[in-house]
């Protein structure tokens, strides 16, 4: 049975070391000017902790892409808060620039389609009404 | 036989016709505004060339840009802080930010053919996300442009393998268009860029910040401010810089520039409150504190601001005063 002095303890140990992963600098007071940009007097209001979930949100998910640990945490800090909201909900949906190699691809769906209705004869797992 | 075979080619016929129409429907024939001031052509030989490996054409033209710019980087280097191994690509919000690492700016270029010739004319390789494939089926690359001749239509690109890719307007516009035209360019903290605006401007710079390199965000932020002197943000963008930097009269300046601009910025005001606080001028500090708290009552952040205000309480000298300039409300005598 915790006590309510050591539950706070416990609360306050959690709290620092979730802060100082992200190695917060001492508490200036100055409005940001990421926090300019977004010109919303309610930003004053929000929530840094509501803010830095959204970040951990999107720095698992590059980790569950394959994105090393430590580089995850270094390509978050140099993201805005508008683009953390952008990549939150859509990372897999968004352009993936990957290059020219990707066009095979694109060769094959055509054929296998083309394949499908008939006019070509290229792949022998494709059943199509014509054979 | 013939009848299946003629519906075959009917129905694929269809279907490539259907893969055209979705493929033509963005694109719109674009022509250069005749009155901007270009060079009939120009082609940037000295652009840095990486051939790309597979799926890197992120960190391939990330680092051709970079090292036109000045830096010294090869794309296994920046591949850790771009690429996305699950979706085998970068993405473009990662590959603006990427150039903060090294100290530079990543700055969007606006979306339309003026401005990538414009950036090309001054002598700036302009990094673009082509679709080599269609609306369903995209293919999505990253390339540099670094030419463009007005005479022949044609377009050079330093492209996946290719040290000199030729694209006719007409295929590349149709291949940049379906990337809704997105550009980018790289420079140094103190340049910018001839096409940027001051919004994309700002937040570029904003990276820097966010990479704990005020002083080079000082520096971009105080070329922006000559460049467009009229934007309070801007203003206020530097005299964080500059306060981050504990620079606090060159702080108190800037504020005091973007309010001139913006008198009831109250965010801005909360910040030269800090400035001149900072320095010992606790009385005009207040003063500022007074104006921003008439305008935003129950604000947590002024509060605390107060709090910190009341507690630091040194005196000083050589302090300007402050007026006060409310909403709709008469100037004092």
């Amino acid at each position: 049975m915790m006590s309510s002095l050591m539950k706070r303890i416990m609360v306050l140990l959690v709290s620092v070391s979730f802060f100082s992963t992200y190695s917060l600098p001492a508490w200036s007071g100055i409005v940001t000017t990421d926090q300019l940009l977004q010109q919303q007097l309610e930003v004053l209001n929000k929530s840094t902790l509501a803010a830095m979930l959204d970040r951990d949100d999107v720095r698992q998910q590059l980790v569950e892409r394959g994105v090393d640990p430590e580089y995850a945490k270094a390509r978050i800090a140099a993201l805005s808060d508008a683009q953390i909201e952008e990549l939150r909900d859509s990372i897999d949906t968004l352009p993936a620039g990957s290059g020219v190699v990707g066009i095979l691809v694109v060769v094959l769906l055509v054929l296998i389609i083309l394949d499908i209705v008939g006019v070509t004869n290229i792949f022998s797992f494709i059943h199509s009404p014509s054979k | 036989m013939r009848a299946v075979v003629k519906r075959g080619v009917r129905l694929a016929g269809a279907l490539c016709a259907s893969l055209l129409v979705v493929a033509c429907a963005p694109y719109q024939a674009q022509e250069a505004d005749p009155s901007l001031p270009l060079e009939r052509s120009r082609e940037l030989v000295g652009t840095p060339f990486f051939p790309q490996d597979r799926y890197q054409c992120g960190p391939a033209s990330l680092a051709t840009v970079l090292n036109a710019a000045g830096a010294s980087v090869l794309p296994e280097h920046i591949q850790p802080l771009v690429y996305l191994p699950g979706n085998k690509g970068s993405l473009q919000a990662e590959m603006l930010a990427a150039a903060s690492h090294y100290g530079y700016l990543a700055v969007p270029v606006p979306p339309d053919l003026d401005s990538l010739l414009q950036e090309l004319s001054a002598g700036r390789p302009v990094l673009v996300l082509q679709n080599l494939g269609v609306e369903v089926l995209p293919v999505w690359h990253y390339a540099v442009v670094i030419g463009y001749d007005l005479e022949q239509r044609t377009f050079y690109l330093r492209s996946g393998r290719d040290r000199r890719k030729v694209y006719s307007f007409r295929r590349f516009l149709k291949t940049w268009s379906r990337a809704a035209y997105w550009a980018m360019v790289v420079v140094e903290p103190g340049d910018v860029p001839v096409s940027a605006t001051a919004t994309d401007y700002l937040k570029a710079a904003s990276a820097l910040e966010r990479q704990h390199k005020p002083a080079a965000a000082l520096r971009a932020y105080t070329a922006a401010t000559r460049r467009w002197p009229d934007q309070p943000l801007l203003w206020a963008a530097a005299g964080n810089a500059a306060y981050t930097l504990e620079r606090h009269a060159d702080a108190e300046a800037a504020y005091r520039e973007a309010l001139s601009l913006q008198p009831d910025a109250v965010p801005i005001m909360n910040n030269l409150a800090l400035a001149l606080a900072a320095q010992g001028c606790t009385p005009t500090a207040l003063a500022v504190l007074d104006c921003a708290i008439r305008q935003a009552p129950a604000n947590t952040v002024l509060d605390k601001t107060l709090n910190e205000i009341n507690e630091l309480n040194n005196e000083a000298v050589d302090c300007r005063g402050f007026t006060c300039i409310l909403p709709g409300a008469d100037r004092q005598p």
